[in-house]
């Protein structure tokens, strides 16, 4: 790795000053994506702020509404493992126990898993490939390159890379939200606006700007947490990212649908939340599979695969469905 | 008391468990220096400018080294040959031009790695970049037809293509297979050190540590005599650690240059051009058969990409030589295409692994086509002659694997009929396959030193790269003597010690343990010798017959007369007795005999028909490789070629980008090999006998042939299970929906 | 935390100073405190090996894409080439050089050996450490991507093979040892 300095912060007013000064400058958590960047060139902080040693932060919080709010430096698997985490929330937790391996989920802040970056081979290579990530101006490797694991919605022709983090499509699902603290104080950003979709600025992930700090995330009560359900499908069994995941959560009156959420992984830029099948899915019999598929669909009618990708639009729908069905059956 | 034959646990496990096992990289180093190189990020063109006034000045640098200013090498001698074996011919940092991506440009030499790796990046390079040649759909055109390398090139016996299109029932189709890489868990790691008079002592990982001194001796202009290879322990081979690859040559270079110990380690990043790969295939298969089945003709042909500078073939066609009786006539014929891409090599199980993708998937298409049991399609094309070169095999259980095999599995309780099995939502499949896998003959030599003490130091330079070399010398040296196997002390991996040949080819037990039967054999004669006419000698005037040996003590039969090996020893006035063993095999190709390993496999698996998601769900392996020294290394050996397969199956390819012309996704998160969770239990039997053509211990090969016909087998079973035949690996998602 | 470079409170514009010479730090390795000077970019990988000659830990992927690293960290495996040295500064370590006790091998250990659950040994330390924290974690009622009602509580008693292959997929053996590994951990796990 190139050299830089490290320090450390005891309380978050000095780290996040300490951020927004300095343009070169990265908190680091868990370390376990901004250390692999950082080898691959792919980042290149000249100083690193060791914010482990934030007070507060770790904490899990079964709020007495029903919801629950996680402190960004909770680790994946403390996280995974709380009981209210697994009672309340299954989908939380199997999005979790699905991602990475034991030994990362252990080093892993919630708060650095929903700031992962893309796992586009171009934009991690060492060799520096034409990347408009990773280089604005560079141009995109994949957009005619390699492109299996790249995204089947809301790409554009600067950037078509997926986001990897599992929870964050769990997370989008539950209309969670992120407590972020900045020079100007705290705000709460709804999950599905915390991403961006890359447009002419690939380069952005996500709507945070220098000094914010992610304090913690909120999951709201409702309904639809306990009948929740995540479905993941890789290409091994385990230790892989998703070729594609369904978040599913549903709250029902009997086998009708009261009220579903869904959201996708490995088919965008953010996880993609399926609105149109939401609002079509209401009042459908979970038993319906035909119903349940048209209510789907439409959610599809805007996919745009790649050359390489084609058969994720299928197959998304099949894993949304089934992911839909195991909600379900924990209603 | 014998040790051939038991489920000995490792003698080296104790060191592996705790760490102390040390691996190339391992080895401490007074003194020793970090090399990193900086590699080409083009696949073709040249270098225009390397400029280096940052690196040279950056903290803790010794030296940056480009084609400028590292010395020159001789260039590798021709024919290719096993005793000196180069990886590739084109010689790094000899001057500007570029013909892959990942060829090395620069070489950093720093007081650590960091300082190394980082003031590489400091280098600026200008290239003058041309459009890479890639291997894909062009690949067919441009074939062409290599000269010989291992075998010859093309093979014909009768009239193939006559039989073919005479026969009653054809099957014609094109099977394909990926790039993939070894990836073993140890990156290929050096240290290079000379001394003051000019010996170069390299700790190397490799699996061939003579071949290595003496293709260094000659590219480097030393006489071999001045090298010291060292290897001890090897984190994984695979066959890619057999040959020579460029980075070696830099390491021992620049250290002869700073006068100090360099040590190199590739990254992950670098294993996948730095070193060799197994190339893609595209492989012809037409299958000409009678309505009963037996086979009347095959012809199998094979494209594999190769560099622009070198013809490496990867024999595709060789399986169809010899796996089943032909009655019409078999040709066989490769060709390469070049391409900007480093030279392919050996890896687990060349040639085999994919010639067998195309002929068992093929011969399962037959069987659905004539709609005759795949099992006893085979049995119908067993034979005991080997139809490429006529002569009888030494030695050939496939009848007994396909027996045994498919009892265990209970093949009996298939029903044929493709998507007739199922469990809950999901679609069972049964599929199976035949194996067959080359044997190889290599002198080697050792030695067994029998001590004062009672104990005895087995010394031979062959390798342990997992395979359990440590332990089942022992095991052979210990029965040999009559000594409990803790009494044998073993001691490889170092040029010191009696040449032995390269472990390939799974010919390390077969050979070298030949030359330690032989050695120990040798100072066993020389104990009973002296038992009989020595100083004071016990048994004097008995015949050489009647002395019987037994945990360490030589008796003479029907008396009570006994002495150890200790007594002996001192009664002699010996500190030591040393035996030498020197196996001279005659070259396979000349043996009266066709010597080969064989195998019957059988998986299931699980198909969730919605998703695309193929999971093995059991996998039974029969197998024939001759006497079996030592049944739990020889299980290990056996699940992780099933486990080779099963990556082959369903996860391996190295992709490379049409436009950059590279490998992409040079890493374990996008180079997919088998997790824990992707395998279930795996059932291993061994059925094979004694067979004294392949080596005075019994032993054929095994560790490669347990890697061949997995997927075939895997593959019949997802058209079992599905009604899909996937002709290209590995077989994705994707190819299922 | 005691790096050269410090953000202290209110320091006004330029919070972050020091220089990257290296810094001193202290670990307890296997039992005994190690102080050592390390660069920040020295990863606790790098650290336990070149530093400290601890070469029993492996270097396979240096990317956390393998577990050949894994150490154990306050009683939690994790993967030493995924954090900096300086990070851990004050902190616990166990590497696989610290687990035998008065020349006993670990349970753990010895069932490797008994069912060969290695064959070139490479990545061995890293399945080693590994697993013994992972039977710990199954015993405080983790759960795991096997598990099928992630609901309920876990108990040991449900550390089936499938649970066991899934909780050690992150570490990769390309000997490809895995039923044997299989076999190893569940006698441990079930003589713990
Ligand atoms: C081999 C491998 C496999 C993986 N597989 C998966 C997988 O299958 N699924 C999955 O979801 N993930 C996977 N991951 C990713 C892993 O989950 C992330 O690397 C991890 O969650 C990042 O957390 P961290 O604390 O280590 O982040 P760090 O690396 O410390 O930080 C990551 C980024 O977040 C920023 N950051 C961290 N905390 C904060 C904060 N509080 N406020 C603002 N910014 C912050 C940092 O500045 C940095 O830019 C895998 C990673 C590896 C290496
Ligand atoms: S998809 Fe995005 S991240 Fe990947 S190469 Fe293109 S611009 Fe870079
Ligand atoms: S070396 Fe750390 S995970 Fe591979
Ligand atoms: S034993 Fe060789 S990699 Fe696991």
């Amino acid at each position: 790795m190139h050299p830089f300095l490290l320090a450390s912060a005891n309380d978050a007013a000095t780290a996040i000053a300490a951020h927004a000064a300095d343009p070169d400058l990265a908190y680091i958590a868990g370390g376990t994506d901004l250390i692999g960047l950082m080898k691959d060139r792919a980042a290149l902080p000249k100083r690193l702020l060791d914010i482990n040693t934030l007070p507060d932060m770790a904490r899990i919080e079964a709020l007495p509404d029903g919801g629950l709010r996680i402190g960004a430096l909770a680790r994946m698997s403390d996280v995974a493992a709380h009981p209210d985490v697994r009672r309340r929330f299954p989908v939380i937790a199997e999005a979790l126990l699905f991602a990475a391996s034991g030994q990362l989920r252990n080093m892993a802040s919630m708060g650095g898993n929903i700031m992962q970056r893309t796992r586009c081979a171009y934009f991690r290579d060492e060799d520096d490939l034409p990347c408009n990530k990773r280089r604005p101006g560079s141009g995109c490797s994949a957009l005619h390159g390699l492109n299996r694991n790249h995204a089947i919605f809301g790409w554009s022709e600067a950037c078509v890379a997926t986001n990897p983090s599992d929870v964050a499509v769990a997370l989008a699902a539950l209309d969670a939200t992120v407590a972020v603290r900045g020079l100007a104080g705290e705000r709460t950003i709804p999950f599905t606006g915390f991403y961006r979709l890359p447009g002419e600025t690939p380069e952005r992930d996500n709507v945070l700007g220098r000094g914010d700090l992610i304090v913690s995330i909120e999951v709201p009560a409702g309904a639809e947490g306990r009948a929740s359900h995540y479905l993941k499908i890789r290409d091994r069994q385990s230790y892989e990212f998703a070729v594609v995941s369904a978040a599913a959560a549903v709250a029902v009156d009997g086998r009708r649908i009261r009220s579903a959420r869904l959201a996708l992984g490995g088919v965008a830029h953010k996880p993609w939340r399926l609105t149109a099948a939401e609002v079509a899915l209401r009042s459908a019999s979970l038993g319906d599979i035909e119903a349940l598929k048209s209510a789907l669909a439409t959610s599809f009618t805007d996919a745009r695969p790649l050359a390489h990708n084609a058969f994720k639009v299928e197959l998304a729908q099949r894993v949304a469905l089934r992911a839909l069905q195991a909600a379900g059956a924990r209603a | 008391m014998n040790a051939i034959g038991q489920p000995i646990s490792r003698f080296d496990g104790r060191l592996k468990v705790t760490g102390a096992a040390r691996y190339t990289a391992d080895i401490p180093l007074a003194d020793a220096t970090h090399a990193a190189i900086v590699h080409s990020t083009i696949a073709n063109g040249r270098t225009v400018s390397i400029d280096t006034t940052t690196a040279e000045k950056a903290p803790g640098v010794f030296a940056v080294f480009t084609h400028r200013t590292m010395p020159r090498m001789n260039p590798t001698p021709k024919p290719w040959s096993h005793l000196h074996p180069h990886g590739q011919s084109y010689l790094p940092l000899q001057d500007d031009q570029i013909h892959y991506a990942g060829q090395p440009v620069a070489l950093v030499v720093a007081g650590t790695l960091d300082q190394a790796a980082y003031a590489g990046t400091l280098i600026r390079v200008e290239y003058d970049a041309r459009r890479p040649v890639v291997f894909g759909s062009q690949a067919t055109k441009e074939a062409v037809d290599p000269p010989q390398f291992l075998w010859p090139v093309a093979s014909s016996v009768g009239d193939a293509d006559k039989a073919v299109a005479a026969a009653a029932v054809k099957i014609e189709q094109t099977y394909t297979t990926s790039d993939r890489h070894h990836n073993q868990m140890e990156p290929h790691a050096t240290t290079a050190a000379w001394d003051a008079d000019g010996t170069l002592t390299l700790y190397e990982t490799t699996q061939h540590i003579f071949g290595t001194r003496e293709l260094l001796s000659i590219v480097l202009g030393i006489p071999e005599e001045k090298i010291n290879v060292v290897s001890q322990f090897l984190g994984g081979g695979f066959g890619g650690k057999a040959y020579v690859w460029p980075h070696t040559l830099l390491a021992a270079l620049a250290a002869k240059v700073l006068k100090r110990p360099v040590r190199l380690q590739l990254t992950r990043a670098q294993m996948y051009a730095m070193v060799g790969h197994q190339p893609a295939t595209i492989q012809t298969i037409a299958l000409g058969a009678g309505k009963d089945g037996k086979l009347t003709g095959i012809r199998h042909d094979s494209i594999s990409p190769t560099p622009i500078f070198d013809s490496y073939i990867e024999y595709a066609g060789l399986v169809s030589r010899s796996l089943w009786a032909v009655s019409g006539g078999i040709t066989t014929k490769h060709k390469v295409v070049h391409v900007h891409r480093n030279t392919p090599t050996a890896m687990r199980s060349p040639h085999e692994a994919l010639g067998h993708f195309a002929l068992e998937s093929a011969m399962d298409e037959l069987a659905y086509a004539i709609g005759i049991d795949p099992v006893a399609l085979r049995l119908r094309n067993d034979t005991q002659l080997d139809p490429h070169s006529g002569r009888p095999f030494s030695t050939r259980a496939m009848r007994e694997c396909l027996r045994a095999g498919g009892a265990r599995f209970g093949w009996d309780k298939r029903t044929p009929e493709p998507r007739s099995m199922r469990d809950g939502r999901d679609l069972i499949g049964q599929g199976m396959a035949g194996a067959i896998y080359t044997h190889w003959r290599w002198p080697a030599k050792a030695r067994v030193t029998l001590k004062r003490d009672g104990s005895a130091v087995v010394e031979t330079g062959t390798h342990e790269l997992g395979a359990g070399t440590y332990t089942v010398m022992q095991q052979v040296a210990a029965d040999t003597l009559g000594l409990a196997p803790e009494k044998v002390t073993v001691r490889l991996g170092d040029t010191r010690l009696p040449a032995s040949h390269a472990s390939i080819g799974s010919s390390t037990m077969a050979n070298a343990g030949a030359s330690v039967m032989l050695a120990a054999k040798a100072a066993r004669d020389r104990a009973i010798d002296l038992t009989l006419t020595g100083r004071n000698a016990p048994f004097a005037g008995a015949v050489r017959g009647d002395v019987l040996i037994s945990d360490g003590r030589l008796m003479l039969a029907r008396t009570n007369l006994q002495i150890t090996y200790a007594e002996l020893l001192a009664r002699n006035g010996l500190a030591t007795l040393v035996g030498d063993g020197d196996y001279d095999p005659v070259e396979e190709a000349n043996g009266p005999k066709a010597v080969f390993s064989f195998a019957a496999v059988f998986a299931e698996v699980r198909v969730d028909p919605d998703l695309g998601l193929v999971r093995l769900n059991r996998f039974v392996g029969a197998y024939d490789a001759g006497r079996i020294i030592n049944p739990k290394t020889a299980r290990s050996q056996a699940i992780g070629g099933i486990i080779w397969g099963v990556g082959q199956a369903l996860l391996e390819q190295s992709e490379t980008d049409p436009v950059l012309g590279r490998f992409l996704n040079r890493n374990y998160s996008g180079y997919l090999v088998p997790t824990n969770a992707d395998i279930p239990q795996l059932e291993t039997l061994f059925v094979g006998e004694f067979d004294e053509e392949a080596s005075p211990l019994g032993a054929k090969g095994l560790g490669e042939l347990t890697a061949v016909s997995v997927a075939p087998a895997i593959a019949n079973a997802v058209y079992h299970a599905t009604g899909k035949r996937v002709r290209e690996l590995p077989i994705t998602v994707e190819k299922l929906l | 935390m005691n790096p050269a470079a410090t953000v202290t409170r209110g320091t006004g514009e330029n919070t972050v100073v020091g220089d990257d010479a290296r810094v001193p730090i202290g670990l307890t390795v296997n039992g005994r405190v190690r102080t050592m000077t390390v660069e920040p970019r020295t990863t606790l990988l790098d650290a336990l090996r070149d530093e400290l000659g601890l070469t029993g830990t492996k270097k396979a992927c240096d990317r956390g894409e393998c577990g050949a690293c894994t150490v154990h960290v306050d009683g939690r495996r994790l993967l030493s080439c995924m954090t900096l040295a300086a990070m851990q500064d004050g902190k616990q370590i166990t590497t696989i050089e610290g687990l035998e006790r008065d020349g006993n091998l670990h349970a753990i250990q010895a069932a490797f050996i008994e069912h060969d659950g290695f064959q070139c040994g490479f990545c061995t330390p890293g399945q080693i450490m590994s697993a013994v924290a992972m039977i710990e974690e199954a015993k405080a009622d983790w759960p795991s991507a096997a598990t099928t009602d992630v609901g309920r509580p876990f108990t040991i008693a449900e550390l089936s093979a499938a649970e066991i292959r899934e909780r050690m997929s992150g570490n990769l053996c390309r000997c490809a040892c895995y039923p044997n590994i299989v076999d190893a951990v569940a006698e441990a796990a079930a003589r713990s």
